[in-house]
């Protein structure tokens, strides 16, 4: 067969795939901008007649409120990035920069983590959160979820951390750098994209958090995208457009760091996973 | 001891203790309650031994949500690992727009899982749901199916929904494997006559043993602990249909309060686990 035949018929196959994987995505988008009587009409219309812009000013500050719910996510999710990124950047340079007699065990525990779901503790965490008073707070939403992330906040940043040499500090530190310096000054700037990654990653997976924000918060005020989300869905069950405006305002964030971070994710997620 | 070699502790100290208390102590609770009477609201605890045991290793119910999850597991990792397979080859190919097609394929994963359940939900409508609209029109069916609803349909739609957040990140792993394996093996087994079946088993398939057997363990340790998508979908119903394990064992605490059993539950899905990952570190171990 032609060569230049077989690229094209397999780029088609490859476009129908990648077609057929975000056609959900584009539902979303396309729903939220429908009005009320247009969700429902067969066959589904993929562009609106009018954009109804609506849609997000009655969820955003009407009857979704989703403003208060995006800033408690906003808030819980940036303040577990945080605690991720330093913890997890002190951790990561200690096992990639220093031999030292259990190493080996820190980084299976970081691993063994993995195979625990939050449904597994959030039982007894419920009890722990009550007891010290912490219900309905967002503290008692960012710890567990930066419990949850920092792993493969650590994870990451070590493969990140591994792939730049270690010669250039010690140069530095030769030349009379103290290690904080050489730190700060070489591999800081060379880091600092994967310090970014794992740190958004961090982000998302306490952005994508349910469990904890179902149990640990029934107060309006404190409930995150996730919970309002669900609760919006069983409340008004057939306001698909202003549902699927809600969703679109909660992806957007998520969205927009993704958009940043994803060639380095990528990489890191890769080789994390593959390596040993 | 010198100074250097206190750095790396104190470094890693405060991951250490984050963890300890906020991951390991909620563990120890967990392994502690399974062995009381104990309920998720109020202070009272008896201790019980391995009564909890007793009686959910002695229930039937227990059997059914457990095979339930293995078989919801098995078809759901069926889904993650095959199609993300075939979509890796593809996009390893000679093609055109290959980065931009890599940056797409992400997509599913990228939206938070709530998301994702709340539009498949809308997608799966029975009565104007995109999907039914389009089998009826070219004629794959002929009355709308309840694909939320009905029991065997509502189990197969949450797998597959499930698979369509999983597969993105289950091909990347199997894309970088494919990348990895050098031209130079499959010009040689051209030259000896390999036609592309064959090259597909004797080169593909051997130079990514290894990274198939990690991505089937990772990904069937998330699937089995998946919980959002199938709790938004269908929580749990139509009557249990869909209840795996993760479900159940929140349906305890937090449905019936019962939090001795729900950390038995959670105990015994830690030991299933173990055994899994065990019997992976030992296949690794053979690889090397």
């Amino acid at each position: 067969m032609n060569k230049r035949v077989k690229k094209i018929l397999l780029t088609s196959l490859a476009t129908i795939i990648i077609v057929l994987m975000i056609i959900p995505f584009f539902i979303m988008i396309s729903t939220s901008f429908k009005s009320f009587a247009e969700v429902t009409v067969w066959p589904p219309n993929w562009i609106p007649e009018t954009l109804k812009w609506e849609n997000y000013k009655e969820v955003w500050s009407g009857s979704g409120n989703f403003r208060v719910a995006f800033t408690n996510s906003l808030i819980v999710s940036t303040s577990t990035m945080l605690i991720c990124t330093v913890l997890g950047s002190l951790g990561a340079y200690a096992v990639s920069r220093f031999e030292f007699k259990g190493k080996k065990s820190f980084l299976f525990i970081i691993i063994l983590t993995q195979m625990f779901s939050a449904v597994t503790l959030v039982g007894p965490m419920y009890k722990i959160v009550k007891n010290l008073g912490l219900l309905n707070t967002h503290i008692a939403l960012i710890v567990p979820n930066a419990a949850f992330a920092l792993p493969m906040t650590v994870w990451l940043l070590y493969g990140y951390l591994d792939g730049v040499s270690k010669n250039l500090e010690e140069a530095a530190m030769i030349d009379g750098c103290t290690r904080l310096q050489a730190v700060r000054k070489i591999l800081l700037p060379l880091i600092a994209p994967g310090i970014i990654t794992s740190g958004l990653f961090a982000f998302i997976v306490s952005w994508n958090d349910l469990i904890f924000a179902r149990s640990f918060v029934t107060k309006t005020e404190y409930m995150t995208l996730s919970v309002s989300l669900t609760n919006y869905r069983s409340l008004f069950e057939t306001s698909w457009h202003q549902m699927m405006a809600a969703s679109v305002i909660s992806v957007i964030p998520v969205f927009i760091l993704f958009l940043v971070i994803q060639k380095h994710l990528v990489k890191g997620l890769a080789s994390g996973g593959v390596k040993e | 001891m010198n100074k250097k070699k206190i750095y790396p502790y104190l470094l890693i100290a405060p991951v250490l203790i984050f963890m300890l208390l906020v991951y390991g102590y909620p563990l120890f609770l967990t392994a502690k309650y399974s062995l009381f009477d104990v309920s998720l609201i109020g202070d009272n605890s008896t201790f019980v031994g391995l009564k909890n045991y007793i009686s959910t290793l002695t229930d039937k119910d227990f059997y059914t949500t457990f095979w339930l999850t293995v078989k919801w597991t098995v078809l759901t990792v069926g889904f993650k690992m095959g199609i993300g397979f075939f979509i890796a080859m593809i996009l390893n190919a000679k093609i055109y727009v290959k980065r931009a097609y890599r940056f797409l394929i992400l997509i599913p994963w990228a939206i938070p899982q709530v998301v994702v359940s709340i539009i498949w939900i809308w997608i799966l409508d029975g009565r104007y749901g995109y999907l039914n609209y389009y089998l009826q029109r070219i004629g794959l069916i002929e009355k709308p199916l309840l694909w939320l609803t009905q029991p065997n349909l509502a189990f197969i739609s949450t797998s597959f929904v499930d698979a369509w957040v999983g597969i993105p990140l289950v091909t990347m792993m199997f894309l970088s494997g494919l990348s990895a394996i050098p031209d130079s093996l499959y010009e040689a087994a051209k030259v000896d006559g390999a036609n592309t079946v064959q090259r597909f088993f004797n080169v593909t398939i051997p130079s990514m043993k290894k990274i198939i057997l990690i991505a089937f363990t990772l990904t069937t340790i998330w699937t089995f602990n998946s919980f959002n998508i199938i709790f938004v979908l269908t929580g749990g119903g139509p009557i249990g249909a869909t209840e795996t394990m993760m479900l159940r064992i929140y349906r305890e605490a937090f449905g019936k309060y019962n939090l001795g059993i729900s950390s038995t539950l959670s105990i015994l899905v830690f030991l299933t686990l173990t055994v899994m990952s065990i019997f992976y570190w030992k296949q690794l171990e053979k690889e090397d």
